[in-house]
C-alpha cells in the first residue's frame, strides 16, 4: 500500500482506524452503496442541506484521503474537497450530472489533484511564500490511468529522498508543520530544515520533470 | 474477456500500483468502453481509499465549516473565486512577463554601463589608473580605457583602448592580460611594461620589460608577432606591421612625466602629438620643414610652451591664430 512512510503517520492510522466502527463486510458494500447514492440522491433533491450532510460523511474522508496522493497536503487535500463539495451544491451540480454523484465527485478531486500536483512542481522557488497554484479541471489527462501514473510516481519520488529529508518534507508538506516546529522537534536549525525541503522540492521536480512537467509548460503558456 | 473478480482484482493491483503497462492500457480501453464501467472503476476506487486511507479526516468539523459557510452565504464567494482566480493569475502572469522584459531590456541596456567602467583624460590631462588586477595603466592625454569593473564578471583581462597609454601589467598566467585596439590590433601580454599608441592614424606599441604577442585582425584571417623588449611594433592605415628596434629607450613612456623625448622625430610626428594631446590644431606651413628632425628630450605641461620650444630649436617661427597653431618656415 502506497503510504507515506513516517512513524507518526502509521500509528496513527492504526489509533483512530477504531473510529470506523460502522464498517460493513465488502460483499454487503456495494449493494449498500447503490442503495446509498439512491439515497444521498433524493436526499439532495428534497432537502439540499440534508443531503450535503450524506454526501459529507459519505465522500469526504474517500476523498480527501485521494486528493492527498496528489497534493501531498493534509491541508490542500481538504481545501480541495470542501471547495469541490461547496460547488457541487451551491451550482446545484447534483441535479445536472449524468454519472453518479461518487463517479463525479471523484473525477473531480482527480483532476484537481493531478493539475495541483503540476502546478506545483512547476512554480518555482520559495517553498513557504510562493502564492497558491490556480487549481482548475481545465486540464485533463487523455486516459484515466495518467492519474494513478502520477501520483504513483509522485510516491515513489518521495521515497528516494534519504530518510532525514523525507521525515522533513513530510513533516512540512503532509502535516503542514512550520518550519520553525520542524526544527524544535528534531533540534535542527531552521536553516537545516530550510535547505533540506528546498532539497527535497528540488529532488522531487527533478525526478518528476521528464514526464511530467513538459505538459505544464505548453499548458501554462495557452493561458 | 474479464470476469467482474479479475477486475476487481485487477483494479485494486491498479491502485496499488503493481500493474503492468499492457494492464494499464487495457484498463484505459475498458473504462472508456462504457459509462457502466467507468461507475465500475469509481467504486472501486472509493473502496481501495476506504480500505487504504492515507489519513483520517475529521468530517465532522468539515461538516460544521460548510454549514457555517453555506449559512453566512461565504460559500457562494468560493464560488466566484474560482470564477476570478483565472483572470486574476493572467493579469499576473501579464504584469510579470511584461516587467521581466522591461527590466531585462533595461539591464541589457546597462549592463555594460555596470560592468564596464571607462577612463578618460582630457587634453593636456594625464592619469594613472589601477585596474582590478593591480595593473596599473598610465593613461596619456585625449586618450580612453575601458575596463571590466569587477573581477568576477570580467572572464578574462581584457581592455579597449583609444589614444595612448603605457601598461605596467600584473603577471598572471592563466588569465591573459589583452588590450584591444579599435584599428583591430590586439597585444596580448605576457606579464610585462609596455606602450600601446593607438591614434587616428596609427598604432604602436612598443616595449619595455617581458614579453608580448600582438595579433592582428584581418579579413583573411589573423596575423602575430611576437615582441621582445626594446622593440616597438607600428601598424599605419595600410595595416601592416612594422617591427623596429628602439633607438632611445629613455623616450618609452616619457609623456608620463610630461616629458617628450625624441629621436629624430620629425616634425610632422611632433605636430600630431601636440595635436593629439593638446587638442589643438597644428599647421605646417611649407613642404620642407615637416621633413626635418628634431632629437632630445623635452618637458612641457603648456601647448604653447611645447610649439615655442620646439620652434626655437628647429630655427623657425611659431603663431597662433584662434587655437591653432602654425609652424612657419623663416625665409
Amino acid at each position: 500500500m502506497p503510504q507515506f512512510k513516517t512513524a507518526a503517520n502509521v500509528t496513527r492510522i492504526l489509533s483512530t482506524s477504531r473510529q470506523d466502527s460502522e464498517e460493513i463486510p465488502p460483499q454487503k458494500r456495494s449493494k449498500k452503496a447503490i442503495q446509498d447514492e439512491q439515497l444521498i440522491w433524493h436526499a439532495l433533491k428534497e432537502e439540499p442541506s440534508k443531503g450535503m450532510e450524506l454526501v459529507f460523511r459519505r465522500y469526504y474522508q474517500p476523498l480527501c484521503s485521494h486528493a492527498v496522493r496528489f497534493v501531498g497536503s493534509k491541508e490542500v487535500a481538504q481545501d480541495i474537497v470542501s471547495d469541490l463539495l461547496a460547488q457541487f451544491y451551491d451550482q446545484k451540480l447534483f441535479l445536472t450530472i449524468t454519472t453518479s454523484i461518487r463517479s463525479y465527485l471523484f473525477k473531480a478531486v482527480r483532476n484537481r489533484g493531478f493539475n495541483y500536483l503540476k502546478f506545483d512542481l512547476a512554480r518555482k522557488g520559495d517553498l513557504a511564500t510562493s502564492p497558491e497554484p490556480r487549481i482548475a479541471e481545465t486540464y485533463q489527462p487523455d486516459s484515466i490511468t495518467q492519474y494513478e501514473e502520477l501520483y504513483q510516481d509522485f510516491e515513489k519520488a518521495i521515497e528516494t529522498l534519504p530518510s532525514q529529508r523525507r521525515k522533513i518534507y513530510l513533516l512540512f508538506q503532509f502535516e503542514g508543520k512550520s518550519m520553525k516546529e520542524i526544527a524544535m522537534g528534531m533540534a535542527l536549525s531552521v536553516r537545516t530544515v530550510e535547505t533540506q525541503l528546498y532539497r527535497s522540492k528540488i529532488a522531487i521536480r527533478h525526478l518528476l520533470k521528464d514526464k511530467w512537467l513538459i505538459f505544464t509548460l505548453v499548458f501554462t503558456h495557452l493561458l | 474477456m474479464h470476469d467482474k473478480d479479475t477486475i476487481k482484482e485487477l483494479l485494486l493491483n491498479y491502485f496499488k500500483g503493481s500493474v503492468s503497462v499492457i494492464q494499464k492500457k487495457w484498463i484505459d480501453d475498458w473504462v472508456n468502453e462504457s459509462p457502466a464501467n467507468e461507475e465500475v472503476f469509481y467504486a472501486y476506487l472509493e473502496e481501495w481509499e476506504r480500505k487504504n486511507p492515507q489519513y483520517l479526516t475529521d468530517t465532522e468539523q468539515a461538516l460544521v465549516t460548510f454549514r457555517d459557510k453555506s449559512e453566512t452565504g461565504t460559500s457562494a464567494g468560493i464560488t466566484s473565486v474560482f470564477v476570478r482566480k483565472p483572470q486574476k493569475h493572467r493579469s499576473i502572469k501579464l504584469f510579470l512577463v511584461a516587467s521581466l522584459t522591461l527590466f531585462g531590456l533595461l539591464f541589457l541596456g546597462t549592463y555594460k554601463g555596470i560592468t564596464v567602467k571607462t577612463y578618460r583624460t582630457g587634453y593636456g590631462e594625464l592619469a594613472t589608473v589601477t585596474l582590478y588586477d593591480g595593473t596599473v595603466v598610465y593613461l596619456n592625454a585625449n586618450s580612453e580605457l575601458k575596463a571590466p569593473r569587477f573581477a568576477f564578471l570580467a572572464n578574462s583581462r581584457k581592455v579597449e583602448l583609444t589614444g595612448e597609454a603605457s601598461f605596467n601589467v600584473t603577471h598572471d598566467p592563466i588569465n591573459k592580460f589583452i588590450v584591444q585596439t579599435m584599428n583591430g590590433l590586439d597585444v596580448v601580454v605576457h606579464g610585462t611594461e609596455f606602450t600601446v599608441y593607438n591614434r587616428r592614424h596609427n598604432t604602436e606599441v612598443q616595449l619595455k620589460s617581458g614579453k608580448v604577442e600582438l595579433i592582428k585582425h584581418n579579413a583573411t584571417g589573423e596575423e602575430s608577432i611576437v615582441m621582445k623588449p626594446g622593440e616597438k611594433v607600428r601598424m599605419e592605415d595600410d595595416g601592416i606591421l612594422q617591427k623596429e628596434k628602439v633607438k632611445v629607450p629613455e623616450e618609452f613612456a616619457s609623456w608620463k612625466q610630461y616629458r617628450y623625448v625624441f629621436d629624430q622625430t620629425s616634425l610632422t610626428d611632433i605636430a600630431r602629438i601636440i595635436s593629439d594631446n593638446y587638442g589643438v590644431e597644428v599647421e605646417i606651413s611649407g613642404d620642407s620643414i615637416g621633413k626635418r628632425t628634431l632629437s632630445g628630450s623635452f618637458r612641457s605641461e603648456d601647448a604653447k610652451e611645447f610649439a615655442d620650444a620646439v620652434a626655437q630649436v628647429l630655427g623657425i617661427s611659431m603663431e597662433i591664430e584662434e587655437k591653432r597653431f602654425r609652424f612657419i618656415e623663416l625665409d
